[in-house]
Protein backbone atom coordinates (compact mmCIF):
# COMPACT_ATOMS: atom_id res chain seq x y z
CA UNK A 1 0.00 0.00 0.00
CA UNK A 2 2.80 2.38 0.97
CA UNK A 3 4.68 1.37 -2.17
CA UNK A 4 1.58 2.06 -4.27
CA UNK A 5 1.14 5.46 -2.62
CA UNK A 6 4.81 6.28 -3.25
CA UNK A 7 4.48 5.24 -6.91
CA UNK A 8 1.31 7.32 -7.24
CA UNK A 9 3.01 10.38 -5.71
CA UNK A 10 6.08 9.82 -7.88
CA UNK A 11 3.86 9.67 -10.98
CA UNK A 12 2.14 12.89 -9.90
CA UNK A 13 5.51 14.61 -9.42
CA UNK A 14 6.69 13.40 -12.84
CA UNK A 15 3.61 14.77 -14.55
CA UNK A 16 4.00 18.12 -12.76
CA UNK A 17 7.68 18.18 -13.77
CA UNK A 18 6.71 17.56 -17.42
CA UNK A 19 4.25 20.48 -17.42
CA UNK A 20 6.84 22.76 -15.79
CA UNK A 21 9.41 21.62 -18.38
CA UNK A 22 7.07 22.72 -21.16
CA UNK A 23 6.87 26.13 -19.48
CA UNK A 24 10.64 26.34 -19.17
CA UNK A 25 10.99 25.41 -22.87
CA UNK A 26 8.52 28.15 -23.76
CA UNK A 27 10.64 30.53 -21.69
CA UNK A 28 13.75 29.39 -23.57
CA UNK A 29 12.09 29.98 -26.94
CA UNK A 30 10.83 33.43 -25.91
CA UNK A 31 14.18 34.34 -24.36
CA UNK A 32 16.03 33.21 -27.48
CA UNK A 33 13.65 35.16 -29.71
CA UNK A 34 14.10 38.24 -27.54
CA UNK A 35 17.88 37.91 -27.78
CA UNK A 36 17.68 37.70 -31.57
CA UNK A 37 15.20 40.58 -31.65
CA UNK A 38 17.47 42.63 -29.41
CA UNK A 39 20.30 42.54 -31.94
CA UNK A 40 18.20 42.71 -35.09
CA UNK A 41 16.27 45.77 -33.92
CA UNK A 42 16.89 48.47 -31.32
CA UNK A 43 15.44 48.28 -27.83
CA UNK A 44 11.73 48.76 -27.60
CA UNK A 45 8.73 46.73 -28.71
CA UNK A 46 9.29 43.52 -30.70
CA UNK A 47 6.46 41.76 -32.48
CA UNK A 48 6.79 37.96 -32.60
CA UNK A 49 3.63 36.82 -34.33
CA UNK A 50 0.84 37.42 -31.86
CA UNK A 51 3.29 38.31 -29.12
CA UNK A 52 4.63 41.75 -28.38
CA UNK A 53 7.77 41.83 -26.27
CA UNK A 54 8.88 45.14 -24.88
CA UNK A 55 12.56 45.27 -24.04
CA UNK A 56 13.84 48.19 -22.03
CA UNK A 57 17.47 48.73 -21.18
CA UNK A 58 18.94 50.27 -18.03
CA UNK A 59 18.31 54.01 -17.76
CA UNK A 60 21.98 54.58 -17.02
CA UNK A 61 22.87 53.50 -20.56
CA UNK A 62 20.02 55.30 -22.32
CA UNK A 63 21.24 56.86 -25.53
CA UNK A 64 24.01 54.29 -26.02
CA UNK A 65 22.20 51.61 -27.99
CA UNK A 66 25.04 49.11 -28.37
CA UNK A 67 26.11 49.36 -24.71
CA UNK A 68 22.47 49.01 -23.77
CA UNK A 69 22.11 45.92 -25.97
CA UNK A 70 25.31 44.46 -24.56
CA UNK A 71 24.09 44.82 -20.96
CA UNK A 72 20.69 43.34 -21.79
CA UNK A 73 22.23 40.47 -23.78
CA UNK A 74 24.52 39.41 -20.94
CA UNK A 75 21.60 39.35 -18.48
CA UNK A 76 19.43 37.49 -21.01
CA UNK A 77 22.15 34.91 -21.68
CA UNK A 78 22.51 34.27 -17.94
CA UNK A 79 18.74 33.93 -17.68
CA UNK A 80 18.66 31.50 -20.64
CA UNK A 81 21.42 29.41 -19.05
CA UNK A 82 19.40 29.27 -15.83
CA UNK A 83 16.29 28.21 -17.77
CA UNK A 84 18.31 25.52 -19.57
CA UNK A 85 19.53 24.11 -16.23
CA UNK A 86 15.95 24.27 -14.89
CA UNK A 87 14.79 22.31 -17.95
CA UNK A 88 17.53 19.71 -17.31
CA UNK A 89 16.47 19.51 -13.65
CA UNK A 90 12.85 18.91 -14.64
CA UNK A 91 13.93 16.24 -17.14
CA UNK A 92 15.72 14.44 -14.29
CA UNK A 93 12.51 14.60 -12.21
CA UNK A 94 10.52 13.28 -15.19
CA UNK A 95 12.80 10.25 -15.45
CA UNK A 96 12.28 9.55 -11.73
CA UNK A 97 15.71 10.82 -10.61
CA UNK A 98 14.70 13.04 -7.68
CA UNK A 99 17.67 12.77 -5.30
CA UNK A 100 20.59 11.83 -7.57
CA UNK A 101 23.70 13.91 -8.10
CA UNK A 102 22.57 15.32 -11.48
CA UNK A 103 19.35 17.03 -10.23
CA UNK A 104 21.19 18.51 -7.25
CA UNK A 105 23.84 19.98 -9.56
CA UNK A 106 21.15 21.36 -11.93
CA UNK A 107 19.26 22.90 -8.99
CA UNK A 108 22.46 24.48 -7.69
CA UNK A 109 23.31 25.95 -11.10
CA UNK A 110 19.74 27.26 -11.51
CA UNK A 111 19.84 28.82 -8.03
CA UNK A 112 23.20 30.39 -8.77
CA UNK A 113 21.74 31.93 -11.93
CA UNK A 114 18.87 33.40 -9.90
CA UNK A 115 21.48 35.05 -7.68
CA UNK A 116 23.74 36.14 -10.54
CA UNK A 117 21.00 37.61 -12.81
CA UNK A 118 19.89 40.41 -10.42
CA UNK A 119 23.51 41.06 -9.49
CA UNK A 120 24.35 41.45 -13.20
CA UNK A 121 21.26 43.58 -13.69
CA UNK A 122 22.43 45.97 -10.99
CA UNK A 123 26.20 45.91 -11.45
CA UNK A 124 26.63 45.52 -15.21
CA UNK A 125 25.45 49.00 -16.33
CA UNK A 126 27.88 50.88 -14.04
CA UNK A 127 30.68 48.49 -15.03
CA UNK A 128 29.94 49.02 -18.72
CA UNK A 129 29.78 52.78 -18.06
CA UNK A 130 33.18 52.59 -16.37
CA UNK A 131 34.60 50.59 -19.28
CA UNK A 132 33.11 53.04 -21.77
CA UNK A 133 34.45 56.01 -19.80
CA UNK A 134 37.94 54.48 -19.66
CA UNK A 135 37.63 53.62 -23.35
CA UNK A 136 36.91 57.24 -24.10
CA UNK A 137 33.36 56.83 -25.40
CA UNK A 138 31.85 60.30 -25.52
CA UNK A 139 28.84 61.18 -23.38
CA UNK A 140 29.54 58.89 -20.43
CA UNK A 141 31.03 60.69 -17.50
CA UNK A 142 29.28 59.16 -14.48
CA UNK A 143 28.32 55.77 -13.06
CA UNK A 144 24.93 54.86 -11.67
CA UNK A 145 23.22 51.66 -10.54
CA UNK A 146 19.50 50.88 -10.25
CA UNK A 147 18.05 48.39 -7.76
CA UNK A 148 14.36 47.53 -7.83
CA UNK A 149 12.16 45.23 -5.78
CA UNK A 150 12.22 42.38 -8.29
CA UNK A 151 16.05 42.27 -8.15
CA UNK A 152 15.91 41.84 -4.38
CA UNK A 153 13.23 39.11 -4.68
CA UNK A 154 15.20 37.26 -7.37
CA UNK A 155 18.28 37.42 -5.16
CA UNK A 156 16.44 36.14 -2.07
CA UNK A 157 14.66 33.31 -3.91
CA UNK A 158 17.92 32.32 -5.62
CA UNK A 159 19.69 32.33 -2.26
CA UNK A 160 17.03 30.08 -0.74
CA UNK A 161 17.20 27.67 -3.71
CA UNK A 162 20.98 27.60 -3.38
CA UNK A 163 20.66 26.81 0.33
CA UNK A 164 18.22 23.97 -0.46
CA UNK A 165 20.63 22.59 -3.09
CA UNK A 166 23.45 22.73 -0.54
CA UNK A 167 21.31 20.91 2.07
CA UNK A 168 20.47 18.24 -0.55
CA UNK A 169 24.18 17.81 -1.30
CA UNK A 170 24.91 17.33 2.40
CA UNK A 171 21.96 14.93 2.78
CA UNK A 172 23.28 12.93 -0.16
CA UNK A 173 26.73 12.76 1.42
CA UNK A 174 25.18 11.60 4.73
CA UNK A 175 23.20 8.91 2.88
CA UNK A 176 26.37 7.71 1.11
CA UNK A 177 28.20 7.59 4.47
CA UNK A 178 25.33 5.65 5.99
CA UNK A 179 25.43 3.17 3.10
CA UNK A 180 29.07 2.47 3.95
CA UNK A 181 28.17 1.39 7.49
CA UNK A 182 27.27 -2.30 7.59
CA UNK B 1 44.48 1.38 8.39
CA UNK B 2 44.87 1.19 12.23
CA UNK B 3 41.82 -1.11 12.69
CA UNK B 4 42.30 -4.58 11.24
CA UNK B 5 39.35 -6.91 10.65
CA UNK B 6 40.01 -10.61 11.25
CA UNK B 7 36.62 -11.84 10.17
CA UNK B 8 38.03 -14.10 7.45
CA UNK B 9 40.28 -15.81 10.04
CA UNK B 10 37.34 -16.39 12.38
CA UNK B 11 35.21 -17.71 9.50
CA UNK B 12 37.93 -20.21 8.63
CA UNK B 13 38.33 -21.28 12.28
CA UNK B 14 34.63 -21.90 12.68
CA UNK B 15 34.34 -23.43 9.18
CA UNK B 16 31.52 -21.05 8.32
CA UNK B 17 30.99 -19.68 4.80
CA UNK B 18 30.44 -16.00 4.08
CA UNK B 19 27.05 -16.86 2.61
CA UNK B 20 25.86 -18.56 5.84
CA UNK B 21 27.06 -15.67 8.00
CA UNK B 22 25.56 -13.04 5.70
CA UNK B 23 22.21 -14.86 5.85
CA UNK B 24 22.30 -15.02 9.67
CA UNK B 25 23.38 -11.40 10.11
CA UNK B 26 20.96 -10.08 7.51
CA UNK B 27 23.44 -8.24 5.28
CA UNK B 28 24.42 -8.91 1.69
CA UNK B 29 27.43 -11.07 0.83
CA UNK B 30 28.85 -8.02 -0.93
CA UNK B 31 28.70 -5.97 2.29
CA UNK B 32 30.20 -8.84 4.26
CA UNK B 33 33.03 -9.00 1.75
CA UNK B 34 33.60 -5.23 2.17
CA UNK B 35 33.62 -5.72 5.96
CA UNK B 36 36.16 -8.57 5.66
CA UNK B 37 38.47 -6.37 3.62
CA UNK B 38 37.98 -3.43 6.00
CA UNK B 39 36.54 -1.23 3.24
CA UNK B 40 33.64 0.13 5.32
CA UNK B 41 33.25 3.32 7.33
CA UNK B 42 31.73 1.57 10.32
CA UNK B 43 30.01 -1.47 11.78
CA UNK B 44 26.66 -1.29 13.58
CA UNK B 45 26.57 -2.80 17.09
CA UNK B 46 23.63 -4.94 15.95
CA UNK B 47 25.74 -6.38 13.08
CA UNK B 48 28.65 -7.03 15.43
CA UNK B 49 26.32 -8.67 17.93
CA UNK B 50 24.92 -11.06 15.31
CA UNK B 51 28.37 -11.93 13.97
CA UNK B 52 29.65 -12.66 17.50
CA UNK B 53 26.51 -14.69 18.22
CA UNK B 54 26.89 -16.87 15.12
CA UNK B 55 30.67 -17.32 15.35
CA UNK B 56 30.61 -17.65 19.16
CA UNK B 57 33.38 -15.11 19.63
CA UNK B 58 34.11 -11.68 21.12
CA UNK B 59 34.41 -8.39 19.19
CA UNK B 60 38.11 -8.38 20.09
CA UNK B 61 38.50 -11.63 18.14
CA UNK B 62 37.30 -9.82 15.03
CA UNK B 63 38.89 -6.38 15.39
CA UNK B 64 42.43 -5.33 16.22
CA UNK B 65 43.91 -1.88 16.70
CA UNK B 66 47.37 -1.41 15.19
CA UNK B 67 49.02 1.96 15.96
CA UNK B 68 49.68 3.91 12.80
CA UNK B 69 48.68 7.03 10.88
CA UNK B 70 45.07 8.03 11.48
CA UNK B 71 42.60 7.30 8.72
CA UNK B 72 41.35 10.60 7.27
CA UNK B 73 37.58 11.02 7.44
CA UNK B 74 35.70 12.71 4.53
CA UNK B 75 38.14 11.95 1.76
Amino acid sequence: MTHETTNHESGHARRAARRLRWLSELGLILGGATLIGLWSAPLGAHHLGLLKINVTGPKALAGHIYLDQLAESVVLLALLYGLWRLRSLLRCFESGDFFGLAPVLHLRAFALTLVVVPALDVLLPPLIELGAHLGGIAGISSMSAEVDGSDVWFFLVGGIFYLIAWILTEARRAAEDSAQIV
Amino acid sequence: MPILVHLDVMLARRKVTSRELALHVGITEQNLSLLKSGKVRGVRFSTLERICDYLQCQPADLLEYVPGPLTSEDT
